[in-house]
């Protein structure tokens, strides 16, 4: 036990500890106290006002709708990114003659910073952009419409996009869940007389139940963090259809408006850290071993 | 016979499939590479021809009128010092947090899991950084870009130094050597293949990072490349096929070297999320 202290002295802890208490710890905790003031830029002084902020953004029409957005666009890109990512990583995973250049393909877009994917999905989303014209030409023509600019379909588009960008990441994952089933679990389950659905259900998918949580976890984390990708696409618009929670810090905090920023702030993390520890828990329960 | 033919069609199918799903991936690509060589009217129609006639202007405006060499090295400065730091401190960290593993241990050891799934809260840390005189400057930004990633390495290598045996540690201290030597010399060398993955997660997200640029860096001297596009995108945003030259040069640095070391980049990212 003595032994703990002497080999691996508490020093070698003091400079991480050190960073991330000063640069991530404290402005978390900061931030949880700064939600109930009053600071902004107009009121530099800090005073306590209790609930105020909350009760503003809960009864606020253009923050509920920026709220329900985040977890709409949480919701919808990680189960898409997932499935697409398990079909793609099921049809790659026997080999195929093209199969590494397929996989470098799909991967590639998650090497691409947000921003630049979402000014290049400007011009895919535009009235006069890459899918209308692919519609007019596959003479498609009742479908065309102005992606970006309808509130109905604004939100789609940030999921597509978000989509097309990770869908390969999650795929990576799973090629390497797959890769790590013995191939004696398929011989055997094959001499039993097997069907390819039956190996699917009872053989694949629970053996893949450890990439599962890595993909659904870190989809829904990164969809409840959204933020470039709205403010690179759609700027929050039309009107505030596009906004979510990220994009509405970043306005508050760019119109001086700190403390309510700071509120909304902490909505974000406790609903991402709630979400996130919850969905790993749930689904890591399920892990199975054989 | 007949199985290896069922094997054919099989294969034949899945090739098609995944063909028409790549080219989905590859069209928005595809329209970018295309259009920032056409000219400024060809590039507005955003088909995916081919460029007639080519047209290298927007390459030429790109680089004459933005501070893309500027933002280039901003970009690889920041990169590299904050990727240095972060495996520099999370290192020694990682080594003591998994050899003593204790309770108190795996309580720091969660509270450093927090910093992967909470967000940065940026006002309290827009008053950190401004308390300590570094808002707007690159420090600011590496002291931040630090702080996020240090939870990412010590995940990693966390797991990784309990693969490592302790008789090696004993082994060294009754040698005579202090924690210090033992861990520079005997396990430093072991966790290489661990920190260059760790080095590859880190580099790839501080390089694209853009909210923390957004947030702390005022001015353009300052300007990381995604910041910089951003930028130009909102100057010249009806001339597309400049827009274009600027998305290209922006990935350039980063897909030339996914091309090159592109296993590195894969297991880096992956692993970076399976639990290493």
């Amino acid at each position: 036990m003595n032994n703990l202290y002497k080999f691996y002295p508490a020093s070698f802890l003091v400079p991480a500890v050190f960073v991330f208490g000063l640069f991530f710890v404290l402005p978390t905790i900061m931030g949880f106290g700064l939600a109930f003031t009053q600071y902004s830029v107009y009121q530099q002084v800090l005073t306590y006002n209790g609930l105020d902020n909350f009760k503003y953004l809960f009864q606020h029409p253009q923050f509920m709708s920026a709220f329900w957005n985040t977890i709409e666009f949480a919701v919808f890109s990680t189960i898409l990114k997932t499935v697409i990512g398990l079909v793609l990583a099921l049809l790659l995973v026997q080999p195929l003659r093209s199969g590494s250049l397929l996989k470098t393909l799909f991967y590639m877009p998650c090497i691409l910073s947000p921003i630049i994917v979402a000014i290049m999905f400007q011009t895919v989303f535009r009235m006069d952009g890459l899918l209308n014209n692919f519609l007019e030409l596959m003479h498609l023509d009742f479908l065309r419409q102005d992606w970006m600019g309808n509130g109905k379909t604004v939100m789609s588009t940030i999921v597509t996009m978000d989509v097309w960008r990770w869908s390969g990441f999650n795929m990576a994952i799973f090629i390497a869940g797959l890769q790590s089933i013995p191939d004696s679990f398929y011989e055997a389950s094959s001499i039993d007389g097997a069907s390819y659905w039956q190996k699917m259900i009872h053989i694949r998918l629970p053996l893949l139940m450890p990439a599962l949580t890595i993909n659904m976890t870190s989809n829904c984390i990164g969809g409840l963090n959204v933020f470039e990708q709205v403010l690179g696409l759609t700027g929050g618009g039309p009107g505030y259809s596009s906004q979510v929670i990220g994009t509405m810090v970043y306005q508050s905090f760019s119109q001086g408006y700190y403390g309510k920023a700071s509120a909304m702030g902490m909505i974000q993390i406790v609903i991402t850290l709630a979400l996130g520890v919850l969905m790993y828990r749930f689904l890591s329960n399920k892990e199975v071993s054989y | 016979m007949n199985l290896s033919n069922n094997k054919r069609i099989n294969n034949t199918v899945r090739t098609v499939i995944l063909w028409c799903m790549a080219f989905l991936i590859i069209a928005p690509l595809l329209l970018v590479v295309l259009g920032s060589f056409k000219t400024r009217g060809d590039a507005a129609h955003f088909t995916l021809t081919l460029p007639a006639p080519w047209d290298f202007s927007s390459y030429e405006t790109v680089v004459s009128r933005s501070p893309i060499f500027r933002s280039f090295f901003n970009s690889l400065f920041l990169t590299s010092i904050s990727t240095f730091l972060v495996l520099m401190i999370s290192a020694p960290a990682a080594f003591v947090i998994a050899r003593r593993n204790n309770r108190a241990m795996k309580g720091l050891f969660s509270v450093f899991m927090l910093g992967i799934i909470a967000p940065i809260s940026i006002i309290p840390t827009v008053v950190v950084i401004r308390a300590l005189g570094l808002y707007g400057s690159y420090w600011g930004g590496i002291a931040l870009y630090t702080a996020r990633f240090i939870p990412w390495s010590l995940f990693l290598m966390t797991g990784f130094v309990k693969t490592i045996p302790r008789e090696l540690d004993e082994a060294a201290i009754l040698d005579g050597c202090s924690p210090y030597k033992m861990f520079l010399m005997i396990i430093t060398p072991l966790l290489r293949s661990i920190m260059l993955t760790c080095m590859v997660f880190i580099a790839m997200n501080v390089w694209n990072d853009f909210q923390i640029p957004i947030y702390f860096f005022s001015s353009s001297e300052k300007w990381t490349m995604p910041l910089l596009v951003y930028n130009f995108f909102g100057q010249y945003m009806r001339i597309w096929n400049n827009v274009f030259a600027s998305l290209i040069l922006t990935a350039l640095p980063i897909t030339i070297l996914y091309m090159f070391v592109q296993q590195y980049i894969i297991a880096g990212m992956t692993q970076g999320s399976v639990k290493g």
